[in-house]
């Protein structure tokens, strides 16, 4: 009987195996450095923010804080009042953004994409620094002042309005005309066209807008500061005195934490109407 | 070539991870002190200076508040060589063991000792540390002083009379200045000014009858749990009349006339009453623009008020101890200490001039810094309504003399901004650091003083409400999946109910 001997690869071609196991540089080390900066910035400070918030001062484990947060009346409040506040403001940026977007998408005068630089240059200026000039500029129109609430919804809505056209125009840009054309072929209305083909159709582009409006606005305490002259408290305000004036970084990040779990949930409400055609429309 | 361009912006974006490790990182070898101020707190110049004197770098950064300066230096004890932190952030540095002592029989130190305020030197050898390991010291064994101001009323002299700030409380009761005040969005700062109201009666009584700065001091530093929710309660009925809370934005709105009168650091009210008398000058000290906006006044109110002293002290990390001790003796030169005080608005704690080194300002020799800035800024002898101000209790130390200006009664507001007089301080407390369970209560206040609080069925409601809604959403996403939810469908297409008939084809082969 012959023997059989089973030999390994590394026996049979040990070249091979040691070409293989030095560093080749492929098309996917391209990726490392930006899994580092992930692992680095992202996700170690979640997990940060995540074994803060479930510990004690001293590093027991702990829901303290929680209890603390869902306890507080005026924590609830300030929650509240942030979710409102964002909400009126992103609803107001779709209900502005829209239209800019869609004349701008359908426009002659865009040619180039001119138009709507002038719209987006706004943010190349620093936000803060715009948030004071609006401020000055509501005074001297004389808006300003009627209502601390109604001051910090247009400082939001001014802010984050780009935000909100910029993705409805890539979407409303990138949309096959035809699709319009063959409505109006079968003979509905422009209106009824909007309603039952455009606006449909651009529903990815306001769902990203909504996630960029939404989240930022609840946080974005300079332009509550700002605008409110330091009478309205958002949630992000709460968090930034909890690191800062109070040291409780515990706390802090058990917000921070309800924050994020509420971004999740809006994320999910939004994120139902996301598909392959949202690709490239978040800035 | 695209490739060539993705790794190129795959190494840009690596470089903060690996700058991130090297940086603050100094070694001991270098000629490098690394210096952390507030922003906008020294003469800039003042550095390229002190570097081309010693050869020693200087690596300058700022930061924002003293808690955050706190943080940094929790997270790396060796991230600076000099800080220049608030005596209550310098007194809980100094319990928790994070800076080190000064030596101040350094002989560079020696100018400093002789030429540091009595008055200064008195107060901070009086705040003792009640705990941790350095317990019994005094704060001046840890810090080199800097500025030092107190806190008060700006306000504007045509809407707002004298007596309407001659305590916390009573602008408030001048219903003309409804939306006109401003308070400090800092609980500490806020929470003085209304204990400062909530204990008005108090403080009178120990003026009155002359018990001492020490009941003052302990009257204001009052974090009992009674006593804090009364500063809430006080705080909040505060609201109506406010036109808001600030930090820094106060300044501008008083000089711009959107409010009268506002809670102000004895800085920033130098700031506001100069720029409101509109008085710009060049380089050589001439007026060469007057636009004169407001007329703006600085008090600091019967009661009492808050003190406060900032000064270098050495993070627990430091080994630069040489290095400096040359910046600090550098930095409390009276020339020096002038040209600082000149840049910032605020008041040095350096009192007495070195007579052998006399300050030259703009080509005019001074004797001392008592004539350089007392008699140089604020001395109105030829305005026959003048009256004499005594300063002697800042400035008389080793050289006894006469230390009196003679000011006007519109510029008696701008000198007690930069030099109060001996009754203001007198007044005026050092507030101590709230421990960790302090600043929880004080934490519950203060969230509920800056925000609004839902009575709790509208809080029950909406959180019932939100539910509802969320399960709503849950269903509707999954009505496909879900056997027993039905939603209403027609029976009959919309061409049906137009009369038209419809006819089903089932299938067309072309």
């Amino acid at each position: 009987m012959r023997e059989q001997k089973v030999i390994s690869r590394a026996e049979y071609r040990p070249d091979v195996i040691a070409k293989k196991s030095a560093f080749r540089f492929s098309r996917s080390s391209l990726c490392v450095p930006y899994g580092l900066f992930l692992a680095l910035f992202v996700v170690l400070p979640l997990l940060l923010i995540v074994f803060y918030a479930l510990t004690d001062a001293n590093g027991t484990l702990s829901f303290e804080n929680f209890i603390r947060f869902f306890s507080s009346p005026t924590t609830i409040t300030t929650l509240i009042i942030s979710i409102l506040l964002a909400l009126v403001t992103t609803v107001i940026c779709i209900i502005i953004a829209y239209p800019v977007a869609y004349i701008l998408a359908n426009s002659k005068l865009n040619k180039g994409g001119t138009l709507l630089m002038l719209f987006i240059m706004p943010m190349w200026i620093n936000f803060v620094l715009r948030a004071m000039a609006m401020k000055d500029l509501l005074t001297i129109i004389g808006v300003f002042g009627f209502n601390n609430y109604l001051n910090v919804v247009i400082g939001m809505v001014y802010d984050y309005l780009p935000f909100m056209i910029l993705p409805i125009y890539t979407v409303l840009i990138k949309m096959d005309k035809s699709y319009v054309e063959a409505s109006m072929d079968l003979g509905a209305s422009p209106l009824k066209t909007f309603t039952k083909v455009t606006f449909p159709l651009s529903m990815p582009g306001i769902a990203s807008g909504i996630t960029m409006v939404f989240m930022p606005t609840m946080t974005c305490y300079v332009i509550s500061d700002t605008f409110g002259n330091g009478l309205i408290t958002i949630i992000g305000k709460l968090i930034d005195e909890q690191f800062t004036t109070f040291q409780n970084w515990n706390l802090g990040s058990a917000m921070a934490m309800v924050l994020l779990v509420i971004m999740l949930v809006s994320m999910w409400v939004t994120g139902g109407f996301k598909s392959e055609e949202t690709r490239g429309t978040n800035l | 070539m695209k490739r060539f361009i993705t790794l190129f912006l795959a190494i840009f974006m690596l470089l903060p991870t690996f700058s991130m490790f090297g940086c603050k990182q100094v070694s001991n070898s270098e000629k490098v002190l690394r210096v952390c101020n507030c922003e906008d707190y020294i003469d800039e110049d003042l550095l390229a200076e002190f570097t081309e004197e010693t050869g020693i770098e200087v690596i300058y950064s700022t930061y924002g508040t003293n808690e955050n300066l706190y943080n940094e230096l929790v997270i790396n004890p060796n991230s600076y060589d000099l800080v220049v932190p608030s005596e209550y952030m310098i007194e809980k540095l100094a319990v928790e063991g994070r800076i080190q002592k000064i030596d101040f029989s350094k002989s560079v130190l020696s100018d400093y000792k002789d030429n540091l305020s009595p008055f200064i030197k008195d107060r901070l050898d009086g705040i003792l540390l009640k705990e941790g390991k350095n317990q019994g010291s005094s704060l001046s064994e840890f810090m080199v002083g800097y500025m030092w101001g107190t806190m008060g009323w700006v306000y504007n002299r045509d809407h707002v009379s004298d007596s309407d700030v001659k305590n916390w409380y009573s602008p408030f009761n001048n219903p003309a200045l409804k939306k006109k005040i401003t308070i400090k969005d800092a609980v500490r700062d806020s929470y003085i000014v209304g204990l400062a109201m909530v204990y008005e009666n108090e403080l009178k009584y120990a003026l009155e009858n002359n018990l001492g700065n020490q009941t003052i001091t302990q009257i204001l530093n009052n974090v009992e749990k009674s006593a804090i929710n009364k500063v809430g309660e006080k705080l909040n009925s505060l609201k109506p009349m406010l036109y808001g809370f600030e930090v820094d934005s106060g300044k501008n709105d008083i000089v711009l006339g959107r409010i009268d009168a506002y809670v102000a650091w004895s800085g920033d009210a130098c700031y506001a009453i100069d720029v409101a008398c509109g008085e710009v000058e060049d380089e050589d000290g001439e007026i060469i623009e007057d636009k004169f906006l407001r007329d703006l006044s600085y008090s600091v109110p019967e009661e009492g008020s808050n003190i406060w002293f900032d000064g270098f002290v050495m993070p627990s990390g430091s080994t630069k101890h040489e290095y400096a001790y040359q910046f600090l003796e550098f930095i409390s030169r009276p020339e020096n200490v002038y040209r600082n005080m000149n840049y910032t608005g605020y008041t040095s704690m350096i009192a007495n001039g070195d007579f052998n080194s006399p300050i030259e300002v703009d080509g005019e020799v001074y004797k001392d810094l008592y004539e350089a800035v007392v008699l140089g800024w604020f001395d109105e002898s030829d305005n026959p309504q003048a009256q004499e101000v005594d300063l002697s209790y800042f400035f008389e130390g080793a050289n006894t003399g006469n230390y009196t200006v003679m000011v006007s009664e519109e510029g008696m507001g701008r000198l007690i901004a930069q030099y109060p007089t001996a009754d203001i301080v007198d007044r005026c407390a050092v507030m101590s650091y709230f421990d960790n369970d302090t600043l929880m209560r004080i934490n519950d206040m203060w969230e509920s003083v800056k925000g609004e609080t839902f009575p709790t069925w509208l809080i029950i409601l909406i959180a019932v409400l939100v539910i509802l809604l969320a399960i709503l959403v849950v269903l509707y996403r999954n009505k496909d999946k879900i056997k027993w939810i039905k939603l209403p469908q027609r029976k009959t297409t919309r061409a049906e109910r137009k009369g038209y008939k419809v006819v089903k084809i089932e299938r067309i082969d072309f």
